[in-house]
């Protein structure tokens, strides 16, 4: 099944016409009203190099998401790349902890809100963070809490 | 020593990128297509470079954006604008669209609003698209992607043919002279980084990998930084801003762990901190000169002087129009004996009083009222009143009268009052004279012994500082119900109610209004009664506060020094904690209250307002960049840049990509320090002495596109052998590519199971 249609594309009523008689040099004449109005109003431009009785998209696209699990239902050789088995496996090497709140090397957890700190003076801004916000600087490493 | 502000840089960042001008089109079309001159489009998903291969650099450079929407002013269609132009119009701004979905081509309306305008740009005026076509394409790109793309250019513009390659192979091409050269591309872009081997004459993309962190990760890291560590920030923080803290301040550390650790320290603080300054309002400040602030003063004086004139004329007036009624009222006395005690009566009621009594009273009081006057006005003082004398006090009730009696009583409660009042003149008297000595006991401390004096006030200075503080501390514990200062107070009153209730009638009383339990404490707001009780504090604490502002007037008075020095060591204290440095950089802590004066000039004001509007940027210098290091640090699971380029080298078995890695794109190739970083942390995990050289294209941006227009014209050949015609897309189908040394790898289906091509069918 082809992706495109074709058919008569609907094209504001201003870009249709090509009646153009502005103090233009004569190889600007579709431009003329492109800047018309203060802006590039790229609808108000004959554009004589498109062929829009051939090709009109459906105007529904599918994201990448989309894209990609149809792709993978097909049968791929398994050493041809494709867009998703070229994604960096993940890492082997042990992770090393930062404060959630300044960067810093991270030594402590605080086992309450899972927050990583970087010393005890660190901990004081964690103790006295508002219920729930913890959970924005969770949110930073990806490790907060999401309901579903 | 604190820093004062003027002595950190303060770097200024605008609200938003510079007004951008309207892109104007090219008129040169007829004579640029002469030939058969490729049309090269380096169709990034951040930046979109279009331009004749002939050139040598390309003619249009807009960021892919496109906008659709609908601005009443200007039309009553809708409109679109698309690259830079869709920051012309404000409007446009909800309705800005890209035509990417994280670098690959998803939207392909927004993709066709993109080539009308590179077109309509380069001035193209023919009914088709006469020139062979050269885009660039994502790694790996899905096929679905690539037939839309073909489906666009061959059915929407009728090109006669097209060649798809890899951007960051292009820029290593222009930079390389060839692909012959080994070489590891470090191709960051906008939303993910590619690593490909190059060998073999040409891009492996079978090696390839993909990290999904690009300059779009970075903002957006840096923009959730900043968020959490100025969460009062006045104003919001843009994209755009985040974006360009990024470019403008972030490196990469050469040892991220070892910086880390000293990044906060003071000596570092002043060349690793970096205050950037918002855009802040101005206060409004008093702009009068020194004369012109005397002379209002001068005015104010003046007025004040005025109206105490008037008061006293008033006052004057006043005692003249008793002065008056006096000799009139002295007048009706004198003539009482002379006429007839009808017309006395008659004379009496025409000032106003009734009987011959209130006359007598009258003149007394008008008498003192001009007396008084007249005193005040010779100035002689008012002489003490005679001490009253209680003559029937002490003689014994038997030997008075009935009337002597009552009037005994009053003399007794009259006397009580006045020994009384008595009493306590003579006590304020002597406290007023223990006061005096006690402060001329102290002023001779201090002349005698000054530093034995300072030491003392010091000491009775903090004490009161501590009391205050403590009770600060009860009082905010005091509000929240489980803290265990007010677990104690909540014990105590239930004990005292306990063993009072029994004895005492209290509880009896309720009991015998007939409540037993009147739900005391369901309701939280209930407690609120105790919280109301303790009102003490606050007058405990104006005490204090009386008693500390002595101490400071004294201490202001004769050692000046001190208190600044206990404001600077107070400063000196916040500004040395780790979070203050993190969150405030190098500037001096404001204190709440300050013990030495303060002098507020125009000058502070609005250094105060600018610093609500300034940030610090340190540690997420460093921080951000990181993350393509150690893809953890914003919880992707993915294996860092040095650890995927280790798994590239093992398992190509190309030692020699080392020798030649090259970084390219818009991303974290922009960044200061990677290359430095990235050899040593190469050199770390190859074998001793393994030659390691990192560069970085000669412009990591436009390489891409001057590498495909040179490519075109120096490769002619496998130019010539790559290109997808149209009878290609018609027979094998829109995801079809002729392979060549800096394009995707093309795998055909067969034929049964693939669906079949539209030729086909």
């Amino acid at each position: 099944m082809p992706a495109y249609k074709r058919g008569k594309k609907s094209r504001p009523s201003s870009a249709v016409d090509t009646p153009v008689h502005l103090d233009v040099a004569k190889e600007a004449e579709p431009l003329a009203n492109f800047r018309e109005s203060g802006i590039n109003n790229l609808y108000a431009v004959t554009k004589p190099f498109k062929r829009t009785s051939e090709y009109m998209s459906t105007g529904r696209w599918k994201n990448l998401k989309q894209v990609v699990a149809q792709e993978q239902t097909k049968d791929w050789p398994i050493e041809y790349p494709t867009y998703w088995s070229i994604d960096a496996p993940p890492s082997l090497l042990p992770q090393k902890k930062y404060c959630d709140i300044t960067g810093l090397p991270a030594k402590y957890t605080d086992p309450k809100t899972n927050v990583r700190y970087h010393s005890a003076e660190v901990y004081q801004i964690v103790k006295t963070l508002p219920p729930g916000s913890e959970q924005h600087y969770l949110a930073l490493r990806n490790a907060n809490i999401v309901l579903r | 020593m604190a820093m004062t502000a003027k002595d950190c840089t303060v770097y200024e960042i605008p609200d938003g990128p510079p007004e951008p001008t309207l892109a104007k089109p090219f008129f040169d079309y007829a004579t640029m297509s002469q030939g058969d001159v490729p049309l090269v489009i380096d169709n990034g998903s951040g930046m979109c470079r279009a331009g004749w291969a002939s050139e040598l650099d390309p003619r249009l450079e807009f960021v892919s954006l496109v906008s659709k929407y609908r601005n009443r002013k200007v039309s009553a269609d809708q409109l679109l604008l698309v690259g830079n132009d869709v920051h012309t119009d404000p409007m446009a701004k909800a309705s800005i669209r890209s035509a990417f979905d994280n670098g690959i081509v998803t939207n392909f309306d927004a993709m066709e609003n993109i080539l009308d305008y590179v077109f309509t740009m380069l001035g193209c005026v023919d009914d088709r698209i006469a020139q062979p076509i050269v885009m660039t394409e994502a790694v790996c790109t899905p096929y679905t992607s690539r037939k839309h793309m073909s489906e666009l250019l061959f059915e929407g513009y009728n090109v006669p043919s097209v060649t798809y390659g890899i951007d960051s192979v292009w820029s290593y091409y222009k930079n390389t002279g060839s692909l012959d050269t080994d070489g590891l591309i470090i191709g960051s872009g906008n939303t993910a980084s590619h690593l490909i081997p190059i060998y073999d004459a040409r891009a492996n993309t079978e090696q390839c990998k993909r990290i999904g962190l690009g300059a779009l990760q970075m903002e957006d890291y840096l923009l959730k930084l900043l968020q959490l560590k100025y969460p009062n920030f006045p104003m919001k923080i843009t994209d755009w801003q985040s974006r360009e803290l990024v470019k403008r301040y972030s490196v990469v550390a050469e040892d991220f762990d070892k910086e880390l650790s000293c990044y906060l320290t003071e000596d570092n603080l002043a060349d690793k901190d970096v205050t950037v300054q918002f855009p802040f309002p101005m206060p409004t400040l008093d702009v009068r000169t020194e004369e012109e602030i005397q002379r209002a003063t001068e005015r104010r004086r003046e007025q004040a002087k005025k109206m105490q004139e008037m008061a006293a004329k008033k006052r004057q007036e006043k005692v003249e129009q008793r002065a008056k009624e006096l000799v009139e009222l002295l007048a009706i006395r004198e003539a009482k004996d002379q006429i007839e005690a009808g017309e006395f009566v008659m004379r009496l009621r025409q000032v106003g009083l009734a009987k011959e009594k209130d006359l007598d009273a009258a003149i007394a009081s008008a008498q003192q009222v001009v007396n008084r006057a007249q005193n005040k006005e010779l100035g002689i003082e008012p002489e003490e009143k005679e001490a009253p004398t209680f003559p029937l006090v002490g003689i014994p009730d038997e030997e008075l009268t009935d009337a002597q009696k009552q009037e005994k009583r009053k003399q007794v409660f009259l006397k009580g009052s006045h020994d009384a009042r008595e009493r306590m003149r003579v006590e304020k008297e002597k406290e007023r004279v223990k006061q005096e000595e006690l402060a001329r006991v102290e002023e001779q401390r201090r002349l005698n012994d000054f530093d034995e004096w300072l030491a003392d006030l010091h000491a009775k200075r903090s004490e009161v500082i501590n009391r205050i503080d403590e009770r600060r501390i009860r009082r905010k514990d005091l509000n929240d119900r489980r803290s265990h200062a007010s677990q104690l107070r909540m014990r105590g009153i239930a004990d005292l109610a306990a063993t009072e209730s029994p004895a005492n009638g209290s509880g009896n009383k309720r009991r015998r209004r007939g409540d037993q339990d009147d739900d005391f404490g369901a309701e939280d707001d209930d407690w609120n009664v105790y919280r109301d009780i303790s009102k003490e504090t606050t007058e405990e604490d104006e005490e204090d506060e009386a008693e500390l502002e002595k101490y400071n007037r004294q201490l202001e008075l004769h050692a000046p020094d001190y208190l600044e020095s206990l404001d600077r060591a107070a400063r000196a204290k916040i500004e040395n904690t780790t979070i203050y440095r993190f969150s405030e950089g190098k500037q001096p802590a404001i204190l709440d209250k300050p013990a030495a004066p303060q002098k507020i000039d125009n000058d502070v004001i609005v250094a105060r307002a600018a610093r609500e509007y300034q940030l610090h940027l340190n540690v997420e210098r460093i921080r951000v960049p990181e993350i393509i290091f150690r893809p953890s640090l914003v919880g992707l699971d993915q294996s860092g840049l040095l650890e995927t380029i280790e798994g590239i080298v093992k398992r190509t078995g190309h030692l020699s990509l080392v020798n030649n890695v090259f970084v390219t794109g818009g991303g974290f190739a922009q960044v200061s320090g990677i290359l430095e970083r990235l050899k040593l942390d190469i050199q770390s995990v190859v074998p001793v002495g393994t030659p390691v050289s990192v560069r970085r294209a000669a412009d990591p941006l436009r390489d891409a596109w001057r590498g495909a227009a040179l490519w075109c014209t120096n490769e002619a050949e496998s130019f010539k052998a790559s290109r997808i015609t149209r009878e290609d897309y018609l027979e094998l189908g829109g995801e079809y590519i002729r392979e060549h040394g800096a394009s995707n790898r093309y795998y055909a289906f067969p034929a049964s199971i693939d669906s079949p091509s539209p030729m086909q069918q």
